[in-house]
């Protein structure tokens, strides 16, 4: 057999069996156990030694392609906080067209569920522009720096949560940021996090997982989701699966597709190279 | 034209002047206040700042468009779409049903399903790149082959225990080189920001960089 054809192999063949290995799965799942990190119980802990009533603020900075991989961590987050009747407060400053709508829904969902009520027990302040700037402002004042509006422009004196919480500094226990670039993760550790001394946790898109692992070690971030994956990990210890654990068996279908091609490109490699010593 | 380079970078070193003086020195309510009022205005020349994107593109494509560049038909599509959405946005607000049903249908979608065609990309450019050529090349591999299994549920199927070996990758020389990343780039950054403070970094203001 020619076995250097192997590393030959039309791409179009790759992107077939890429598109067969994501859809076999929603037909006959593959049901495959998931392990817990110590990264995700690190933030499953980090929301559960929270008192009840506390107050989380949410920072969901993600754009459209990443927003499967993240927004599976907010039902998750707002299942296992509204279960200690604490109360979640939503920003946004990645993408406008994102955060604030991916909020609503996903929150908003685990919130009708659960019968809490928006303005009361969770609300969304939307989106802002200059991230630095509106944090610094927020750790003194919430209102100001988000203009007194919610998401959809209503004063925010109408809500009564916002009655409680009216700085970071003060009234936040918890910050859980969502994060796929800047503004994002580093922001909040920098401008919120060390300054005032807050908890700071959350979750990354995989691509950027491993740029903040430092950070996780030395203490800075209370552990940190790691995309699909962490998703698929914090849904099943907050014993809610949902579309992380339903990505799980596609991602390890994938993940061993492309393995099988690094071994067939690697097996044509090696033939090549020694059917050219040969000649 | 010479007050035209020299006023911002003037703007510049005494706007980094008043920061570093409120935020390295304790000057009490005053302090606070100035840096508060600094951030506002921060925010207030963001939005201005913001307008100049869409100004820019519009300019541009108008010129595609008015000249019968090569490809006008696609300037002119993006112009079209331009005015459509801000019609839209404009008169049902930014989180209104329609503006969310165009952003949720359209804009999202097709954002995903570029994003989505990476992961084609990736696949295809792995196969045809990822060779064991030599030491370097290999323990990148392994390192790639460990990971991709720890992070499906199928790699602790096929190897029980390998999704500690992933989170040991990723904990331990992953954050060692991370760490070295970042402290040189933090380095770099803080001598980029003194030299742009100083003004001997001129190129952001159309100018030459000066020794």
């Amino acid at each position: 057999m020619d076995w250097d054809k192997l590393q030959r192999i039309d791409v179009r063949w790759i992107y077939v069996l890429v598109i067969v290995c994501l859809l076999v799965p929603m037909f006959w799942p593959l049901g495959l156990p998931i392990t817990i990190s110590e990264n995700t119980r690190k933030v499953w802990e980090a929301v559960d030694k929270l008192p009840p009533g506390s107050v989380i603020l949410v920072s969901h900075d993600t754009g459209p392609g990443n927003a499967p991989e993240l927004n599976p961590m907010l039902s998750a987050l707002a299942k296992q906080a509204f279960e200690k009747n604490c109360k979640i407060v939503g920003v946004a400053f990645f993408d406008q067209l994102v955060g604030p709508p991916m909020f609503q829904e996903y929150v908003g969902s685990v919130a009708e569920k659960m019968g809490k009520k928006y303005g009361v027990d969770w609300i969304n302040l939307g989106f802002r522009l200059n991230a630095t700037a509106t944090m610094r402002q927020m750790c003194d004042d919430i209102h100001g720096a988000m203009l007194g509006v919610d998401w959809q422009n209503k004063p925010l004196s109408e809500f009564p949560i916002m009655n409680e919480v009216k700085s970071i500094k003060d009234d936040v226990d918890l910050i859980f940021v969502t994060t796929v670039g800047t503004p994002g993760y580093a922001d909040w550790m920098t401008y919120v996090a060390e300054p005032l001394k807050k908890p700071l946790t959350g979750g990354a898109s995989l691509t950027m997982y491993s740029g903040l692992q430092q950070y996780i070690r030395s203490g800075q971030l209370q552990g940190f989701l790691g995309g699909l994956r962490g998703a698929a990990e914090y849904e099943k210890l907050v014993g809610a699966p949902g579309k992380g654990c339903s990505g799980m068996d596609a991602q390890s279908l994938g993940h061993m597709m492309i393995i099988t091609f690094l071994i067939l490109g690697n097996i044509g490699y090696f033939a090549s190279a020694r059917k050219k010593s040969r000649a | 034209m010479q007050l035209r380079r020299q006023l911002p970078l003037m703007v510049v070193f005494v706007t980094a002047l008043l920061v570093m003086l409120f935020k390295f020195f304790n000057f009490g309510e005053t302090g606070k206040n100035v840096l508060s009022q600094m951030d506002k205005w921060s925010q207030v020349t963001s939005i201005v700042a913001f307008l100049l994107g869409p100004i820019n593109l519009i300019r541009l494509h108008i010129g595609n468009v008015a000249k019968r560049r090569p490809r006008w038909i696609h300037s002119a599509l993006t112009l079209v779409v331009i005015v459509v959405f801000t019609i839209v946005f404009a008169l049902n607000g930014s989180n209104g049903k329609v503006t969310l049903w165009v952003v949720n249908n359209i804009a999202i979608q097709i954002s995903g399903a570029i994003y989505a065609m990476l992961g084609f990309y990736i696949c295809s450019a792995a196969y045809r790149s990822f060779k064991l050529k030599n030491l370097e090349a290999t323990v990148l591999l392994l390192s790639a082959v460990i990971l991709m299994l720890a992070q499906a549920p199928i790699g602790e199927a096929i190897i029980p225990g390998i999704s500690k070996w992933g989170e040991w990758i990723l904990s331990v020389p992953n954050s060692a080189g991370m760490r070295g990343i970042r402290l040189g780039a933090a380095i770099g950054a803080f001598a980029a920001s003194i030299r742009v403070i100083l003004g001997l970094e001129r190129s952001w203001v159309g100018g030459s960089t000066a020794d």
